[in-house]
């Protein structure tokens, strides 16, 4: 008989065995399926869902529940989109005791699971949501001591229980808080303030004086407009904060070491000049935009950087965090929206020494120009500093970034495209107060 | 004669039987009746493998290999005509069935008592071969709906055929007929490795890999040198590597391997047939009254045939369905025939059917990278229907030649140096003018004769 006979009957063997070993081999590989199936797979499959509750347990998103039209689409059910709680935390939304012998029917009502944030109760992010009086824009809001966040708010925003919304490409379905930057506008002569502190403490005693117009090399004049003809005057620190002089902080900025500043920024979680130094990335799994602006030398433009109406684009996270270390001794708690990840693990942003000073003057110019005489920002607001930013179609935002000790909640807030008679981001500050914890 | 006849009915009978059986108790699978209709399959189901065990057992040493091959084929059968039913395809399936049954019975009266193989019967194979693999590579075509770039299929007047199914049988065919055929081998090797080429240039991957391992058998098994053997497969498997490597297609598709719950680029019927299997659980599976949930499943009914069954029954059925694939191989393989050609067709057919069932299965569950291929039997196509009940036909002849053949030419006298012949041949060849070529050939298959 043929040689190859004997062999090829052994190969034979094998293939057999090969395919009796596919048994075995295709349990392994469906039971190893049953980890990768997604929290959302499971909701599809079942008609049943994990929930994600804000603080006090309310629920957010679960089931037919969907308050994404008023959470700024962080949980994200429903949707597609990617940077939503229920996306990235679809591990800690998966029912518990599913496994590939018995599937669904291993499923009970103990099996789905209940995710808390550290967002407001629902109803008062309803109350917030109401303030924008259906501007657009955000509010968020934070313990800069523990890093709970309390508000995430981002309008417009949709539901998915509200359907055909899906497609809207007005940014509707990203949360503004996490995926959009601002330009600054006035609020980064806080950011200007750190700066000239890190470098030089006995600046906060510096007096400048304005007389409307500060004349630079480069043509591209710092002015202040709009207030009074002739300027402020000759005033300090705290009243260059209180009636935001631009030409106050141009002058201080020409006292300034430019690298150094750089270096303050990039601490500060600023992208300079394309490096960034410590940026914070993530709230958690979730992903946020890094502040960012440029300057080259002290020329005019890069004076309008520090000013904030040049190319400097913040998030407003990282604006409420150089508040709050104003209050935290110059450091921050890092954000978290999962009652878990809250752990109160802090990031230095600039010495305590500028902390306690920052603190000291703008406490004073927050007190003088936005609480007395009839201002009407609430007096649980310590520190505040206002932000107009013009959009170049005619349209201005207006910002608000502040610190509450009381409440140890440092904020910012946001109005887009503000028309005279829309509600003011003090305003919204106002409402948030009495809410928070 | 006598002992013959009743060996040949029974088989047909077995199927035709076990085909009507499983109509019946797929009848009574009203979705609404659930599981009662449910259980009276998995008794079904018990039964057949049973049966399928009994035979397989009765067979050790005692000679009754084609009857357990027969069962194995009737387990399968019913297997096949339940999941097709479940998923809505009775109709089709049936027919399908019938003309397996008579490819099957057309092949087995044709090739019955043959053991040689004459010259214009090898080359009107080594033709049609060609002929299909134009026809395929210049007129085929992907199925609409863009799902798959594969052009793999002939339309003709409202009727979709697949020429590569008929490729593999013609391929077998042709291997199992060259033994000690030197001009033959050449032949049928090189129609083996043009397959190969076009179909992996038409992204058909699966019947690629399957002519590729059918080439390594005859290669094997024809040359008879386990050096030549393994040079040319090693030779063959570099040149594959690297098709596949600078093929857009083959490469997206290795890529997904091992991430099909990511549903890599769109593709999702695979996590959908795993998401399924999974909610069903591999205890109980969906269950026959909700397999209907599956239709939605893009190829659930061909590339993903097993993976169907696994999701309805759970792991139970894998057991059964292997295990009957497995008997086949087995058995086909375990043939102590005396001529060549039944041989070489037996363990071909063996290697095509565990290609194919470990392409598909492992494929749909992404065990292995996904192919698309039909499982024999259980996957919904006439194509593929036809071609392997001509397989069928093919290994029943082979397993009882009823007629002794007189030609003895063929019969093996003695081991033949390989080597020496194939550089005798190349050497006449090359010496050898065009207008003598005939000539040569007339010499060459001479000398084999005298051999
Ligand atoms: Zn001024």
């Amino acid at each position: 008989m043929h040689r190859s006979e004997k062999r090829y009957r052994k190969l034979i063997l094998a293939l057999a065995l090969v395919l009796l070993f596919m048994l075995p081999a295709s349990l392994v590989r469906i039971s190893l399926a049953a980890s990768q199936i997604s929290a959302r797979t499971f909701t599809e499959r079942t008609g049943r869902s994990s929930v994600i509750t804000d603080r006090k347990g309310g629920v957010l998103s679960g089931g037919e529940t969907d308050f994404d039209s008023v959470t700024g689409n962080l949980t994200g059910n429903g949707w597609s989109a990617d940077n939503t709680i229920s996306r990235r935390y679809s591990g800690k939304l998966k029912p518990s005791g599913f496994n590939a012998l018995t599937g669904e029917a291993g499923l009970s009502d103990k099996s789905w699971k209940s995710l808390e944030t550290t967002l407001l109760p629902i109803q008062d992010q309803v109350t917030l949501k109401d303030a924008f009086q259906g501007k657009r824009g955000c509010l968020f809001s934070y313990n800069y001591k523990t890093g709970e966040v309390y508000t995430l708010l981002s309008l417009p925003s949709a539901s998915f229980l509200a359907p055909g919304e899906e497609n809207a490409d007005d940014g509707r379905l990203l949360n503004r808080c996490l995926d959009a930057s601002y330009i600054s506008g006035s609020t980064m002569k806080v950011v200007t303030t750190i700066c000239a502190l890190e470098q030089d403490p006995s600046l906060a005693e510096a007096v400048f004086d304005c007389s409307g117009r500060f004349e630079t090399e480069g043509g591209m004049d710092v002015t202040c407009l709009g207030d009074k003809e002739g300027g402020h005057g000759t005033h300090d620190l705290v009243g260059a904060l209180g009636v935001s002089c631009n030409v106050y902080f141009a002058q201080l900025i020409r006292t300034l070491n430019v690298d150094a500043a750089a270096q303050t920024l990039r601490q500060l979680g600023f992208n300079v000049n394309g490096v960034s130094g410590s940026s914070l990335n993530s709230v958690g799994k979730l992903d946020k935009t890094v502040s960012s602006t440029s300057f080259i030398d002290y020329k005019a433009g890069s004076l309008w950087s520090l000013i904030g109406q040049g190319s400097t684009q913040v998030s407003v996270i990282d604006m409420a965090m150089i508040a709050g270390a104003a209050a935290g001794g110059g450091k921050a708690a890092l954000p978290a929206v999962i009652a878990g990840e809250a752990t109160g693990k802090t990031k230095t942003l600039y010495s305590p020494e500028t902390a306690s000073l920052l603190s000291d003057y703008w406490s004073r110019a927050t007190k003088q120009y936005y609480r007395e005489g009839g201002k009407g920002l609430s007096s649980l607001v310590d520190m505040a500093k206002t932000g107009t930013a013009e959009q170049g179609n005619g349209t201005v935002n207006r910002l608000l970034m502040g610190v509450s000790r009381e409440k140890q909640t440092a904020f910012m807030i946001v109005v887009e495209n503000w028309q005279e008679g829309d509600p003011m981001p003090a305003d919204i500050a106002n409402t948030l107060m009495p809410l928070l914890p | 004669m006598k002992k013959t006849l009743p060996r040949l009915g029974a088989p047909f009978l077995t199927i035709l039987f076990s085909i009507l059986l499983m109509t019946y108790v797929s009848s009574l699978a009203d979705p609404d009746l659930g599981p009662s209709a449910f259980s009276l399959y998995r008794t079904a189901m018990l039964l057949a493998s049973f049966m399928a065990l009994a035979a397989f057992l009765m067979d050790m040493g005692k000679g009754i290999r084609l009857q357990s091959m027969i069962l194995s084929l009737s387990i399968l059968s019913s297997c096949g005509c339940t999941i097709q039913f479940l998923l809505g395809n009775i109709r089709d399936h049936l027919i399908y069935q019938c003309l397996f049954m008579a490819a099957a019975a057309a092949v087995f009266l044709f090739l019955a008592g043959r053991c040689a193989v004459s010259d214009l019967l090898f080359y009107l194979g080594a033709g049609s071969v060609v002929l299909l693999l134009a026809l395929n590579y210049f007129l085929g075509s992907a199925p609409p709906g863009g799902y798959t770039t594969a052009r793999l299929w002939l339309f003709i007047g409202g009727v979709s055929v697949q020429p590569g199914e008929m490729v593999k049988i013609l391929l077998i065919f042709l291997g199992a007929a060259s033994y000690r055929r030197w001009q033959r081998c050449a032949v049928s090797f090189a129609l083996c490795l043009a397959s190969c080429l076009i179909l992996l240039k038409l992204s058909d991957m699966g019947n690629a890999a399957v002519i590729f391992l059918l080439l390594v058998v005859q290669v094997f098994y024809l040359l008879d040198s386990w050096k030549l053997a393994l040079l040319l497969v090693a030779g063959a498997f570099t040149a594959f590597a690297w098709l596949i490597r600078h093929s857009a297609y083959a490469s997206a598709r290795l890529a997904n391997w091992g991430h099909a719950m990511e549903r890599p680029g769109g593709v999702h019927q695979q996590a959908d047939l795993l998401e399924a299997i999974l909610f069903g659980g591999l205890l109980n599976g969906v269950g026959a009254g909700h397999a209907g949930s599956l239709k939605s499943i893009y190829a659930i009914d061909s590339d993903m045939a097993l993976g169907a069954l696994l999701a309805v029954f759970g792991a139970g059925i894998l057991l059964i369905v292997l295990g009957a694939y497995v008997i086949l191989i087995w058995q086909a393989a375990g043939n102590h025939s005396v001529y060549p050609f039944s041989h070489l067709v037996l363990v071909q057919a063996s290697m095509l059917i565990f290609a194919q069932v470990f392409l598909n299965f492992g494929g749909s569950i992404d065990l292995i990278p996904f192919t698309g291929i039909t499982a024999p039997l259980l996957s919904l196509g006439g194509s593929s229907m036809v071609c392997f009940g001509a397989l069928t036909g093919m290994c029943m002849a082979a397993e009882c030649p009823i007629l002794k053949s007189t030609d003895s030419q063929v019969r093996e006298t003695e081991n033949v140096d390989i080597l020496s012949g194939l550089f005798r041949l190349g050497r006449d060849n090359l010496k050898a003018a065009v207008p003598r070529l005939k000539e040569v050939l007339c010499t060459v298959r001479k000398k084999d004769t005298e051999n």
